[in-house]
């Protein structure tokens, strides 16, 4: 993009000096302005910057957005059916997704090597079921998903962060029994608990549960691989509302793995339908809980690793955990209270922090609708010397409305280079054409290289983008390929053909433009029938289609990909077979009879 | 859009005829050509057919337009039979019914032995090289050894791959892009591709025993020849199967690490 910038630029002026010769008046008598978006657009067959991999909420899918054009370059189905590649009714999605077809996806992270982002793998929660899933870049599918018992509420989820990513941490949100049977007083809440779960990023396997006894929000690991971080704002145990917001001040949970660690290798735990839990409440040791105002919801460290900053939601502050004193805290040389180094007011319902790199944190309002950019240092240097009148605060910018997570260009790495800054707006309102009751949301890009904030462009999103990361193009762009390995898959076909076991038919079929490898198939009333389609076509960007007319079947598969599908031939007659992706001149052609005969 | 063959192979006119099918057989096969084959291998059996115009392969930026087969020139490149001969009915009746893997030739086990055999005597019809010529004798290829696949069979295999130069087309790491690899056409004239053994099953098939058959009888119309004469040694054979087993187990060409 950067290399056609001046041609953008120029083309802009151009157009610009042509308006001017027109009058150059809007309607409503003013001179037009020329969008700030204008010097950062992405012309026609250009490139973005970033990737940006956000979640999808309840809509249970990831999505890859280019940065900064904003534009939907893919939606990764993963929690939830997706007719359009397949997900959910191939034989390969089902068996990852557990006849569970609800979820609701919050944030997404990249797995890392050395404190950034090494391109391999995203993760991503379903807080709604209960699981992780894992999406390889180099196809940006899922490959491995893991359900996570004994919790509800999986929100939080963050990787290990160096050396590399061995551990990904995840929070419940929703204190429960830990044994869910209905055993026991289901009623009293004080039995119930909040889990930090450990899972292990290659074998998708959770390692351990660390149990403790209040609830686990947002989650954040250092840069050392040695704490992870939960947020806790329901520190009174309540059931309800107002017995949550009781007490003034909650809790910054960390967890050090160092003793976690030590605990796991001493067998210091017990085993609970076959996973490790280890005791994590108050004085145990294996976690410090750091009071912070009422109600946090957000913790974000430092691309420095130095602090972990902490959001009030109902309080107007941040609080700054120096992340060195942990060590100390854990001794028993400090209070936890000692650590929180800086908590200034910054506006209301401060809920995410992000970085640009220069030492400045971008905290997102709720309450407010604002972006507020405030520098950490001014911040800890004036908690330790009040002045009268002065602040942190260095701008403020409105957004469009009420925001939720905001993240800016690589700031969950130690590479963070404050160019954009998303904000991921939970409320549009009036900003787009009325499209009825439930409207889009509103993802608004902001430029953060210079002093002040620029708004710079609005994008509509379909429900409900949580969070986002924008990840540098060429770190993930190297990695991801045209066509996966053919052999990839164990029933890879290369040569078509129809076999029968009893009433099971298994059918291999080919997929290359613009014919399928068998132009009838013959099957009885009843019989189980299992399709097997492998595209044998290399060429990039040649995806075939597999739709069975009136049998409720469809899937796309990619150059050498292989999917199967399994289903009973309850109804006898003729079917077309046809193919569902355009693939070539003749692709219409591209069918294949599907006989039913009928049971005698 | 005409291709004509360029390389005409001309042998010894002097053998008997082969037996030629009954009329009906032929007729029959004319109407089975007609409801399957023609799409991709033309009216008049020259690979001209509508399919054949629009299908491309890409590799490292190249653009191959990959025609089917052309039966008017007699040339067939997946055989039992030696080098510059014709298949046989067995060879014709197994791309047939199986197909060829990764190509646009679909499997025909949906259809009766009978119109396969029927489809085939009309096939010859196209070319007057059917009725001057006899198939080839097949090679005979024994079951591969034991030792094929192994560590020292395979380090051997490396360097036979290297004394037989086969890096000029498929390169060092057999993803396909030697020196020559860009320059390559086939009979006709069209440029084709050298076999990028990263990207998975061979089209002539990938057990040790079809690998061997492929140095041994060659491709014919490509440039991928016989090397039956060069490679003497059944154990040098052999070793570069094991190689090329080797060569498949790679990471994919796209895949940049
Ligand atoms: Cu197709």
């Amino acid at each position: 993009m950067s290399s056609l910038r001046p041609l953008t630029i120029s083309i802009a002026a151009a157009a610009m000096s042509l308006s001017l010769a027109c009058g150059g008046a809007t309607p409503d008598g003013g001179q037009e302005a020329e969008s700030p978006y204008a010097a950062h657009e992405v012309a026609p067959g250009e490139y973005d910057d970033y990737y940006g991999f956000s979640s999808g909420g309840h809509s249970g899918e990831v999505r890859i957005v280019g940065i900064p054009s904003m534009r939907v370059l893919k939606r990764i189905p993963v929690w939830n059916i997706d007719p359009g590649s397949g997900w959910g009714i191939t034989n390969e999605s089902k068996a990852m997704m557990g006849g569970k077809w609800v979820g609701d996806t919050h944030h997404v992270q990249g797995s890392y090597v050395d404190g950034t982002y090494d391109g391999k793998w995203l993760f991503v929660n379903d807080k709604a079921n209960n699981r992780l899933a894992r999406i390889r870049i180099d196809i940006f599918e899922v490959d491995a998903t893991v359900e996570i018992p004994h919790t509800q509420g999986t929100h939080g989820v963050f990787p290990q962060r160096a050396p590399t990513t061995e551990w990904v941490i995840l929070n419940s949100e929703f204190r429960t029994p830990l044994v869910n049977d209905g055993s026991g007083d289901m009623l009293d809440a004080s039995t119930y608990g909040g889990v930090h779960t450990i899972v292990d990023a290659e074998r998708m396997e959770v390692v351990a549960q660390v149990q403790t006894e209040v609830n686990l929000d947002l989650a954040a690991t250092d840069y050392s691989g040695r704490y992870s971080f939960a947020t806790s704002y329901n520190s009174e145990g309540g059931a309800t509302i107002s017995e949550m917001l009781a007490s003034d001040l909650d809790y910054l949970v960390v967890f050090s793995w160092d003793n976690i660690k030590a605990a796991l290798a001493n067998n210091d735990y017990r085993t609970v339908d076959g996973v490790p839990i280890l005791d994590g409440t108050e004085g145990t040791g294996l976690t410090a809980y750091i009071p912070v105002p009422k109600n946090p919801h957000g913790v974000n460290v430092s691309p420095d690793g130095n602090y972990a900053v902490v959001s009030g939601k109902v309080s107007p502050t941040a609080s700054v955990i120096d992340i060195t004193m942990l060590d100390d805290v854990f001794a028993g040389n400090i209070e936890p209270r000692d650590a929180v180094v800086a908590e200034p007011e910054i506006g209301l319902g401060p809920l995410h922090t992000t970085f640009d790199g220069r030492g400045n944190a971008y905290t997102s309002l709720f309450i407010d609708s604002q972006e507020v950019k405030w520098n950490i240092q001014r911040a800890i240097d004036l908690q330790a010397n009040p002045q009268e009148g002065e602040t942190a605060v260095v701008d403020r910018l409105d957004i469009h409305y009420q925001v939720g997570h905001t993240m800016a260009s690589m700031a969950e790495t130690n590479e963070a280079d404050g160019r954009y800054l998303i904000s991921l707006n939970k409320i549009s309102k009036d900003r787009f054409l009325n499209v009825g009751p439930l409207k889009p949301e509103n993802d608004q890009l902001i430029d953060i290289s210079g002093e002040s904030m620029v708004l710079l462009k609005d994008e509509s999103a379909y429900i409900e983008p949580h969070d986002i990361i924008l990840v540098r193009r060429d770190i993930i762009e190297p990695h991801v390929v045209d066509r996966v390995r053919l052999e990839e898959h164990p029933e890879a076909v290369t040569q078509s053909s129809i076999t029968r076991d009893g009433n099971r038919v298994t059918v291999r079929l080919t997929a290359t433009a613009p014919v399928f490898g068998l132009q009838e198939v013959e099957v009885n009333e009843g019989d189980e029938v299992t399709f097997i389609v492998t595209n044998t076509d290399e060429i990039p960007d040649l995806a075939h289609g597999f739709a069975i007319s009136n049998y409720n079947i469809q899937m796309v598969v990619g150059p050498f990909q292989t999917k199967s599908v399994t289903f009973t031939a309850d109804k006898p007659g003729v079917y077309w077979i046809y193919c569902t992706n355009f693939c070539h001149a003749l692709h219409l052609e591209m069918r294949l009879r599907f006989i039913v005969r009928p049971r005698s | 859009m005409t291709r004509g063959l360029t390389v005409i192979v001309l042998l010894a006119l002097t053998m008997p005829i082969a037996p030629i099918a009954s009329a009906q057989d032929v007729e029959r096969g004319e109407e089975v050509y007609t409801s399957r084959c023609v799409i991709c291998h033309g009216d008049n059996g020259d690979g001209m057919g509508l399919v054949g115009i629009v299908h491309r392969a890409q590799a490292n930026g190249l653009v191959t337009t990959i025609y089917p087969r052309d039966f008017t020139a007699g040339v067939f490149k997946f055989r039992s039979t030696p080098s510059g001969t014709l298949p046989t009915d067995d060879d014709l009746m197994r791309i047939v019914t199986e197909g060829i893997s990764r190509s646009g030739m679909p499997s025909h086990t949906d259809m009766p032995e009978a119109d396969r055999l029927n489809v085939i005597s009309f096939i010859k019809t196209f070319s007057q090289r059917w009725a001057e010529d006899e198939p080839g004798e097949p090679l005979e290829i024994a079951a591969a050894p034991s030792f094929v696949g192994s560590a020292e069979s395979t380090t051997r295999g490396e360097g036979v791959y290297a004394t037989m130069q086969c890096f000029q087309c498929h390169g060092e790491t057999g993803v396909g892009d030697g020196p020559a690899s860009e320059t390559l056409t086939d009979s006709w004239g069209d440029q084709i591709l050298a076999f990028d053994f990263t990207s998975g099953p061979l089209k002539g098939g990938s057990t040790p025993e079809m690998i061997y058959r492929t140095f041994m009888t060659g491709l014919d119309g490509t440039p991928m020849p016989s090397y039956q004469p060069a490679m003497t040694e059944e154990q040098d054979r052999w070793d570069l199967v094991s190689y090329c087993l080797e060569l498949m187990r790679g990471a994919p060409a796209t895949q940049q690490d």
